[in-house]
């Protein structure tokens, strides 16, 4: 029975806050990773046990934020495996420690890089011509898109939806027009009329799960209903962190915690915020593994936790 | 000239003073640099003669058929391996893939050439690992996954260093290469063994156009199974289905011809629809004869199975983009649409493509020398065979 | 018949019947002396048999004495096989394309019926041959529709035949007995061979796409003759033209058929005993049973038939025959004036509707009424442009094509199979029609479902366009059970191709070309059908066809 309380001289949540505040672009399950590295740094542990518990909190603490839970679970998730598999029997724990240390820069070096990996491999799939859909505001589509126009001088339009309830498609508008790409802002409710007219649909994804779908802004299902029966590929871009080991059959057996943001927990006529898109409407996955079919993150995942 | 070099390779030393066996070897490896003009590596004649023979044989039609072309390129780069004169591992990949790129860029619906590259260069790394695994114990894991990532211990892991020169290399190649060889070889039999499995008697079934691997599918059906009938949609204007027709009619199963507008009236009586292809994509998609996107797409509409014989070489990972992706497609001779000298060919355009797109949703069962597999398992028969890097040539 | 030919026994033997004498010495001389005996012994033999309406058993007793020529021993086993089906007689409706015969009770509402039963009769030089129409006007057989039936069904008419003396239409002639003739019947071999036992003939047939037994007709155009004294010339002549397919298209066939009758009407003369509409309703009739003989009558036509037989029954019983055939006359051109022109002067306004400027339009083969229509558009100087998709064997595209450029419309022209690659840049599918079905479906020329398939598969809207006066009230769920059978030599023989492998499909026995004529489009993968009443989902048809006067419609 170990002591389970480590005196701790950070606080969890403002480190948190902290790193969401100072790189506006990064996602949230990476500063997840950030603070949990944080974490590791500065806990003194002499067993793994003491580690994990502490991370544990740590993670819940986190947990408790109105932030996006979808990528925030699929990074630590992958986090406390980084640590599983880093853990040797056989060294002394410091040694262990500087080892994990290590990696975990190495990891979050890699983390970092995923999206313009992501963006480079679709960038053959955009055209020149060609009109993209998307929907609300996606970080990685926003970069794969930029990467498009800037790097390979691609000519194309872009539609973007609104993304209600906080219209954060107003936001990827403003972005896209920056840079100099043509971009129109649609009604979420517009999204069949305008598919007939669009040559393929791009999102991101807050969460992959082990079906091959996809956990997005509410909306995302909708739209994939759309793309299929209007015969238009759906490509989604996510990065690898965000693979979790979640099955949803159905929008109802989505966690509550991932639909509602904390404070709407108890209300049951609040508004989800996210939706699921089952793997049979999603044509292709770009990620920084790979561009993968939807049957190939069941692969992965399998990979990693077995 | 090169049977000439592998005979001389073989002769038995007699008696021969020490002087006169180092003349002997100095001879040899004379003459060998000689016919190694073929495969001369210097940097100043990309491509090499016997590559630049292939691609003028495939594009005047002497040379055909995707067997055929990569029986040969396998031929050539085994040459290369074991002819030309490289010192590591890193060098013989890079040349192999310079070959590989000529090849790929003058051939570019030829895409068993740069298949067979990749392969090949995946086996170089492979042979490269096993003999430094026994060196140093290092675990083979080259594939970028989650647990690569998440387990990684060196910032350059991923690329591995081949340029230090190992012992050995050459002859586990050509080993292991030959052991492809017979893969090779017996490839189409393989894929015609399973024809018992998948077809049972008194079936009809639908193919369309000339495939030699499904004509030797066909053919072992019908030796082992009674009353199949067997209706073959000629597939204009090359009207090669009707060559399959001639072949097949030898045997006891009863064949209908069928000129392609019938395929979709045909179809609800139909059982099974067995077609060829000429490369299986990335994500389980075709890219088959002009005319199996209606073939497929009629049989979803009666859910009929569709069942395509792909043996391994044909997998690509290639992705298709869009239809006007460079390369996809070709546009072959429209002689057979309206003849040259009719009145209307001066004002009309005419178009007669050679490949058509099937997208993976649509095939049901993937047959390959390997065994059945799904479309939705094609991206792990390419992280076999393939190394991720070496997607792009 | 300069050249003397080598005619099989079988067939010399069914000449015969035909012959009235006169003729019978006529051709004689040409032929090799070997089979005049057989012919001569034959001739006693028949002249000496009795007349027989089913002939089965008659056969059988009339050869049953003679077993000396192998010819009577292939007789017997006809017979034999004739006996069985008789039994049988009577299944399916469905039949083959002989046109129901006045004498056969079950079949005579199968006159009607007989739309695309038959397989597509021989080339049109079979009807030269020497053969005399026996007294009786018209039918042509009493045989029994050979369903379902795998056995041979040229051998089993032709075995109802033989013993048929001549008031039966000609019986089926193994063939190519003509002797002036370049026959390309889908039995041809025997003709060049010598003397060839039926055997080897029964056996392939047997083969012949055991699926499509129940449509094959023989072709019994080429028992038919030009001099034919009891057929109205113009009958004879559009037969002619239906047979070597210098008239296709429903509606070609259909205004073919009106002037023909027009004409009979015309001509007729009423026989003392009779009434005028009754003699002539007759007359028709066994006129229409003719001509089903050189094709299956379309549906345009089946349903001009029964317009004609509903006005020759409105007819005033009290008017003089003049009258009454100016009557009946102007009726006739009132029908092709609505019916067929105006009908598509409507249906082509509609249509201009639905094509805007920078409209990429894909058609498939050749339709009147699509030609029309795009040529209004080219003269309302609409910018489009057309996709002209053509398929074998008979490549009607290139029809289209040529009318299309010599009107100066931008056209561009791919082979069935193309039709994945070019539909990405197609805005719009225009489709002809042969015919609607009561239950949605469209019958139209073969390869029409599959454009109508991949259309769907790209969003592309569909429209069907057909003139109401081709609905029928027959359903149909797929294009096996009811079809017409073309040539199979026309796939072997349109392809240009290097090397015709197929060119002795005959020797393989089991190798059978399908030549389909035409398929059935489901109605979900048709967005619309515009008609001259309406434009209307594909599913509205029946509500047509309530509206109209139902003796009208087939």
């Amino acid at each position: 029975m170990p002591d389970a309380s480590v005196k701790k001289d950070f606080s969890v949540q403002q480190y948190f806050a902290q790193q969401m505040e100072e790189d506006k672009s990064m996602s949230s399950g990476i500063a997840a990773i950030k603070t949990l590295l944080m974490v590791l740094e500065r806990t003194k542990f002499d067993t793994v046990h003491i580690l994990h518990s502490t991370i544990q909190e740590a993670v819940k603490e986190m947990r408790n934020t109105d932030l996006s839970q979808a990528a925030i679970v699929s990074g630590t998730e992958l986090f406390m495996r980084f640590i599983t598999l880093a853990k040797f029997d056989d060294k002394p724990m410091e040694e262990c420690k500087q080892i994990m240390l290590h990696r975990g820069k190495i990891f979050l070096e890699k983390l970092l890089q995923s999206r313009s990996t992501i963006a480079h491999q679709a960038l053959q799939f955009v055209t020149d011509g060609c009109r993209i859909l998307t929907h609300s505001r996606s970080r990685v589509v926003l970069q794969a898109l930029i990467d498009a126009h800037t790097k390979s001088n691609k000519q194309f339009q872009v539609f973007v939806t609104h993304g209600g309830p906080d219209n954060a498609g107003d936001q990827m508008v403003a972005e896209l027009e920056k840079v100099g790409i043509d971009a129109i802002l649609i009604l979420d409710s517009a999204v069949g009329y305008v598919m007939e007219s669009v040559d393929l649909v791009m999102v991101g994804a807050e969460g992959v799960v082990e079906s091959g779908g996809i956990i997005n802004r509410i909306g995302s299902f909708t739209m994939a209903l759309c793309a299929r029966e209007m015969k238009k590929p759906f490509y989604v871009l996510a990065e690898s962190f965000k693979f979790t080991r979640l099955y949803p059959l159905n929008q109802r057996d989505l966690p509550v915690e991932y639909k509602y943001i904390k404070r709407q927990r108890d209300n049951f006529k609040a508004h989800p915020m996210v939706d699921y898109t089952p793997p049979a409407y999603i044509t292709l996955l770009f990620t920084d593994l790979g561009i993968l079919t939807p049957s190939a993150v069941s692969d992965e995942l399998i990979k990693l936790y077995l | 000239m090169l049977n000439l070099l592998f005979q001389s390779n073989t002769i038995t030393i007699f008696e021969f003073s020490p002087v006169q066996i180092l003349q002997f070897k100095r001879n040899l490896t004379f003459k060998r640099q000689n016919m190694v003009e073929d495969f001369d590596i210097s940097p100043h004649n990309p491509p090499l003669k016997a590559i630049a023979g292939l691609i003028h044989d495939v594009k005047r039609g002497k040379l055909e058929g995707s067997y055929n072309i990569t029986v040969k390129t396998l031929d050539i780069l085994k040459k290369i391996i074991s002819v030309c004169d490289w010192k590591s591992a890193e060098e013989l990949m890079k040349l192999i893939r310079t070959q590989g790129k000529i090849l790929a860029s003058a051939l570019p619906q030829e895409v068993v050439t740069a298949n067979i590259t990749r392969r090949i260069i995946k086996l170089i790394r492979e042979e490269y690992d096993l003999l430094q695994a026994k060196v140093h114990q290092i675990t083979d894991d080259s594939q970028a996954s989650l647990h690569k990532l998440v387990t990684q211990t060196s910032d350059n892991d991923i690329s591995r260093d081949y340029s230090k020169p190992q012992e050995g290399l050459r002859e586990a190649l050509l080993d292991h290469l030959q052991e492809i060889e017979t893969e090779m070889e017996t490839c189409s039999e393989n894929v015609s063994a399973q024809a018992e499995e998948h077809i049972h008697t008194s079936e009809v079934i639908l193919t369309l156009g000339h495939s030699r691997s499904v004509e030797n599918f066909l053919k072992r059906a019908v030796k082992k199974r009674e009353n199949l009938t067997i209706i073959i949609a000629e597939c204009a204007p090359a009207c090669r289905g009707h060559h399959l027709a001639a072949n097949l009619a030898t045997g006891s199963a009863e064949i209908v011809v069928i000129p392609d507008s019938t395929i979709f009236a045909m179809m609800s009586r139909v059982n099974k629809v067995i077609i060829g292809t000429h490369s299986v994509l990335a994500n389980g998609g075709l890219r088959a004869a002009c005319g199996a996107y209606t073939v497929a797409l009629a049989a979803k509409h009666y859910s009929v199975p569709v069942i395509v014989l792909a043996p391994m070489y044909k997998l690509s990972p290639v992705h298709m983009c869009n239809v006007e992706q460079d390369a996809f497609n070709l546009v072959e001779c429209a002689e057979g649409v309206i003849p040259y000298n009719s009145l209307a060919a001066k004002f009309a355009k005419v178009y007669s493509p050679i490949f058509d797109y099937v997208p993976p949703e649509l095939v049901t069962l993937f047959i390959s020398n390997m065994g059945g597999h799904a479309p939705s398992y094609v991206y792990r028969l390419l992280s076999e065979l393939y190394h991720p890097e070496d997607y792009e040539l | 018949m300069s050249t003397p030919r080598r005619i099989n026994k079988s067939t010399t033997g069914i000449y015969l019947f035909w012959f009235g004498s006169d003729i019978l010495w006529e051709r004689v001389g040409s032929w090799q002396l070997s089979s005049v005996k057989s012919l001569a012994k034959l001739l006693v033999e028949i002249t000496m048999s009795k007349p027989a309406e089913k002939g089965s058993t008659d056969k059988k007793t009339d050869l049953s004495e003679n077993k000396l020529s192998r010819e009577e021993v292939k007789a017997q086993r006809e017979a034999k096989k004739a006996a069985k089906l008789a039994k049988k007689k009577g299944k399916d409706d469905t039949n083959s394309g002989e046109a129901v015969p006045k004498d056969n009770k079950s079949q005579s509402k199968d006159a009607n019926k007989a739309v695309g039963d038959a397989k597509a009769p021989a080339p049109a030089k079979s009807n030269k041959g020497p053969a005399k129409e026996p007294s009786s006007p018209g039918k042509a057989d009493a045989k029994k529709p050979t369903n379902a039936n795998e056995k041979n069904k040229q051998t089993n008419q032709k075995v109802d035949r033989a013993p048929q003396k001549q008031p039966t239409k000609p019986a089926q002639q193994k063939q190519s007995a003509k002797p002036n003739n370049g026959n390309e019947t889908s039995k041809p071999e025997p003709a060049k061979t010598e003397i060839i036992p039926a055997t080897p003939r029964t056996k392939q047939k047997k083969y012949k796409a055991k699926l499509f037994n129940h449509l094959n007709g023989d072709t019994k155009a080429h028992k038919l003759f030009i001099n034919n004294t009891a057929v109205h010339p113009s009958i004879i002549r559009v037969g002619e033209q239906y047979l070597n397919r210098s008239v296709t298209g429903s509606n070609a066939r259909c205004i073919a058929f009106l002037y023909a009758i027009r004409t009979i009407i015309q001509d007729y003369v009423t026989p003392p005993n009779q009434e005028f509409s009754r003699g002539l309703e007759a007359n028709i009739k066994n006129y229409v049973d003719y001509l089903q003989n050189f094709r299956p009558l379309a549906v345009s036509i089946i349903n001009a038939y029964k317009y004609i037989k509903y006005i020759l029954t409105q007819l005033p019983t009290n008017s003089t025959d003049s009258k009454l055939k100016e009557n009946l006359c102007e009726l006739i051109d009132a029908y092709i004036r609505d019916q067929i022109d105006k009908a598509a002067e409507a249906i082509s306004s509609t249509v201009q509707e639905k094509i805007c400027n920078g409209d990429v339009i894909l058609t498939f083969g050749c339709s009147s009424l699509i030609n029309h229509i795009l040529e209004e558009a080219h003269r309302r100087n609409v910018d489009f442009r057309v996709i002209i998709v053509d398929c074998g064997p008979f490549l009607e595209g290139q029809e289209l094509l040529r009318r299309l450029i010599s009107k100066g419309i931008s056209c561009t022209c791919v082979l069935i199979n193309a039709i994945g690659f070019i539909m990405p840049e197609v805005t719009k599918v225009l489709l002809g029609a042969h015919a609607l079905l009561a239950n949605g479906y469209v019958m139209a020329r073969t390869g029409t479902a599959q454009i109508a398939l991949v259309a769907r598969s790209f969003n592309v809207p569909a429209l069907v366009c057909c003139e109401t006066h081709k609905f029928s009230e027959r359903v149909q769920t797929d294009a096996i059970v009811f079809n017409e059978l073309g040539n199979p030599e026309d796939i072997v023989k349109e392809s240009n191709i290097k090397e015709k492998r197929l060119a002795n499909w005959q020797s393989f026995q089991k190798l059978y070309p399908l030549n389909l004529i035409y398929d059935i489009t489901p109605p979900e993968l048709v967005s619309a059908v515009v008609t001259e009443v309406a434009i209307l989902p594909c599913t509205s048809v029946p509500v047509i066809l309530r509206i109209r006067p139902t003796e009208i419609l087939y």
